[in-house]
């Protein structure tokens, strides 16, 4: 049939496209290792004591009802804000492998530039558009690699270092892997937000000043992420805290998937 | 107003395959390279050789053995004589003449040339 | 096997590529594609794969539209662009990503051609030079065995050896189900491999015809001088060469860049010649 989707041949292009990116992805581990471990050697109870001095703990504890038994529909949005600062209490207690600011959250975030980058290039991108598979297939291998494939194996990676880690004696925080909590309070704005990324890359092909401006704008907001974490000012995990509740509900379900589908109409259409 | 102009490819090639049948490299009935061949030995379009041997087999120099080849004709020798005879007399004959008649060459010093040759 | 329709091209309203385009072309054929800078043949070629889309019109490949993509017409398409970027990878590791995506590849004819072209196994694509990468992508193009191999200034970069083994490649991968067309300035690499012509002009086709048809209204002729009758002219050893409506029959061999600068030059006659039936 004409342009549907071949599930082998969807496989045989993801397979392509994993192999390809594999010296990214190699570096992105390297990075996220290095980062772990940083964290894990210089994690000190300072930290908590420095979130219990500067907030109320009311302000936190109040919130701390969600106890991850609610299915979380639209009506309940306001449980993604509760578990990322159940999250953040969760961090007084241990290193997070999976915090916003840190290596993990950056690279997912920063995904679709890493390896979609390409397409910006007339020369880099004929072999992919020549390449003998639908445009579903395509963008279904992008978008598995970037929402699915690499952020799991980021996952289980950061997973293996963290055990490690507490068996040489660092101190990790695995009360912060409740899984509703990471899916919700991490996962899903990370990705949220990874979708403006993903849109932008199929989207601004070729226009340059938009590209420049919503790079920046992603910039901008990894920046913080990442800065969260290694700055002792409180004033920045505020804000970032601020920011990924306000991320978390404006990324909501609907938005992520109406980006995707603008990226997912771009491929058919887009010339060299 | 004299002019030259070069041979078409293809009759370049059909010359080229008579030279080879009158050298003798391919006898009669003998199954001359095929299209393919041709065309890979001397890199021209095989389009072209098709020309060509259709032109040779048009002169009954050689015929298709459908799905195996090309080959000479028993007859194929004679009738490639029989053509450069034509062109002879027709086109290097007359350039002969004029030369000669330019250069103020007699027949008589060609025939005494020609005894040293022989 | 390729159809183009009232097509209409352009990157800026104000400068149209393609008016009204009309052209079709055929299988088992090696299309040499001509015409001057910037007239837009890397773009014609782009049309035909569906890099590119018609603004208005149609342009049909193996029956597809070609701006759909479909992955049946990507099946028999290998692209060879003038301008590439090649993967820091080896170029096992570049077979292994792509070829099992073309089902006709031939891995034996690639062997043989890295081979024949003298490539390195070990060293990275990305760090070949850059006749090396084009001799690559040619192999690789070959190998791929697609029915439709569309290449831009194949030759460009070669060096002499290889010019040659070029040309014995090609013929030799060439069968009456393929075709190529070859986008070229280097006409002289190329002589008697390309047939039919097609020269390109701003906005029209001049020419679509092969060596035989042209041969036939046309001859090529090294005369004392050039006449009233003459369509270009152009000095050489002995004479002038002279490209002239074939009025007596005479049968001569076509000179490519001859008939090209004839056919700038008289725009209309060679419409009126070869493409108005």
């Amino acid at each position: 049939m004409k342009n549907t989707f071949d599930i082998s041949r969807f496989g045989k292009f993801f397979a392509m496209e994993f192999r390809l990116f594999r010296n990214i992805i190699l570096i992105l581990l390297g990075v996220t290792f290095l980062d772990l471990t940083i964290s894990m050697a210089t994690f000190s109870n300072t930290y908590g004591m420095l979130v219990d001095a500067q907030t109320t703990t009311a302000d936190i504890t109040t919130e701390m009802e969600m106890d991850g038994t609610e299915p979380i529909t639209l009506s309940n949005l306001p449980n993604l804000s509760r578990a990322t600062d159940h999250a953040f209490e969760m961090a007084k207690l241990g290193v997070n492998p999976f915090r916003f600011g840190g290596a993990f959250g950056f690279f997912m975030l920063i995904l679709p530039f890493l390896f979609y980058n390409f397409v910006y290039h007339p020369t880099k991108s004929l072999t992919y558009s020549m390449l003998p598979a639908s445009w579903l297939e395509k963008f279904m291998s992008a978008w598995t690699m970037c929402v699915i494939a690499v952020p799991i194996l980021l996952f289980a990676f950061s997973l293996l270092v963290a055990f490690v880690g507490e068996l040489v004696g660092a101190q990790i925080s695995w009360h912060a892997l409740n899984l509703k909590d990471f899916f919700n309070g991490f996962y899903v704005p990370t990705i949220g937000a990874q979708a403006v990324a993903f849109w932008g890359v199929f989207w601004f092909r070729n226009k340059k000043a938009q590209k420049t401006i919503l790079t920046m704008v992603i910039f901008v907001i990894a920046m913080i992420f990442l800065l969260s974490y290694y700055r002792d000012n409180l004033y920045f995990l505020e804000k970032m805290a601020d920011i990924s509740r306000s991320a978390a509900m404006l990324f909501a379900y609907l938005l992520m998937v109406v980006l995707w589908g603008l990226a997912l109409i771009k491929y058919p259409r887009t010339q060299i | 107003m004299t002019y030259k102009t070069d041979k078409p490819i293809y009759l370049q090639i059909a010359n080229y395959l008579c030279e080879r049948i009158l050298q003798g490299i391919w006898k009669a009935d003998e199954r001359i390279p095929s299209v393919r061949e041709l065309s890979v030995t001397l890199s021209v379009n095989p389009n072209t050789i098709v020309k060509s041997l259709e032109f040779l087999e048009n002169r009954q120099i050689i015929f298709q053995k459908r799905g195996i080849g090309y080959f000479v004709e028993s007859a194929g020798l004679q009738r490639i004589r029989e053509m450069y005879k034509i062109e002879f007399f027709n086109e290097d004959l007359p350039n002969l003449f004029k030369k000669m008649q330019w250069l103020g060459v007699s027949l008589e010093e060609i025939r005494k040339k020609h005894e040293a040759y022989s | 096997m390729i159809k183009i329709q009232d097509l209409n091209f352009h990157y800026k309203a104000s400068q149209p590529i393609y008016s009204g385009l009309n052209m079709e072309l055929h299988r088992g054929n090696i299309y040499g594609l001509l015409g001057e800078n910037g007239v837009g043949k890397t773009t014609l070629l782009k049309l035909i794969s569906g890099l590119l889309f018609p603004t208005t019109g149609h342009c049909s490949t193996f029956d597809f539209e070609a701006k759909k993509r479909y992955p049946e017409m990507l099946e028999k398409i290998y692209f060879i662009p003038e301008v590439y970027t090649l993967p820091k990878i080896k170029m096992s590791e570049y077979v292994n990503l792509y070829a099992s995506f073309y089902p006709k590849f031939d891995y034996q004819k690639l062997n043989e051609y890295v081979d024949v072209f003298g490539l390195s196994q070990t060293k990275k694509l990305s760090e070949f030079s850059h006749g090396q990468q084009k001799k690559w992508l040619i192999a690789f193009g070959l190998a791929t065995n697609t029915e439709l191999l569309l290449m831009d200034e194949p030759t460009n970069g070669l060096d002499i050896p290889s010019k040659s083994l070029f040309r014995q490649l090609l013929v030799e991968a060439m069968n009456d189900q393929k075709t190529v067309i070859i986008s070229t300035h280097q006409v002289r690499d190329l002589e008697n491999l390309i047939d039919p012509i097609i020269i390109l002009e701003h906005n029209q086709v001049l020419l679509n015809n092969s060596i035989d048809e042209i041969s036939q209204k046309l001859k090529f002729v090294l005369n004392e001088k050039s006449s009233d009758v003459t369509l270009y002219a152009e000095p050489a050893v002995g004479g002038v060469w002279c490209v002239e409506p074939n009025t007596d029959g005479i049968e001569s061999k076509v000179n490519i860049e001859l008939l090209f600068n004839a056919a700038i030059l008289n725009k209309e006659l060679f419409k009126k010649l070869f493409i108005q039936n």
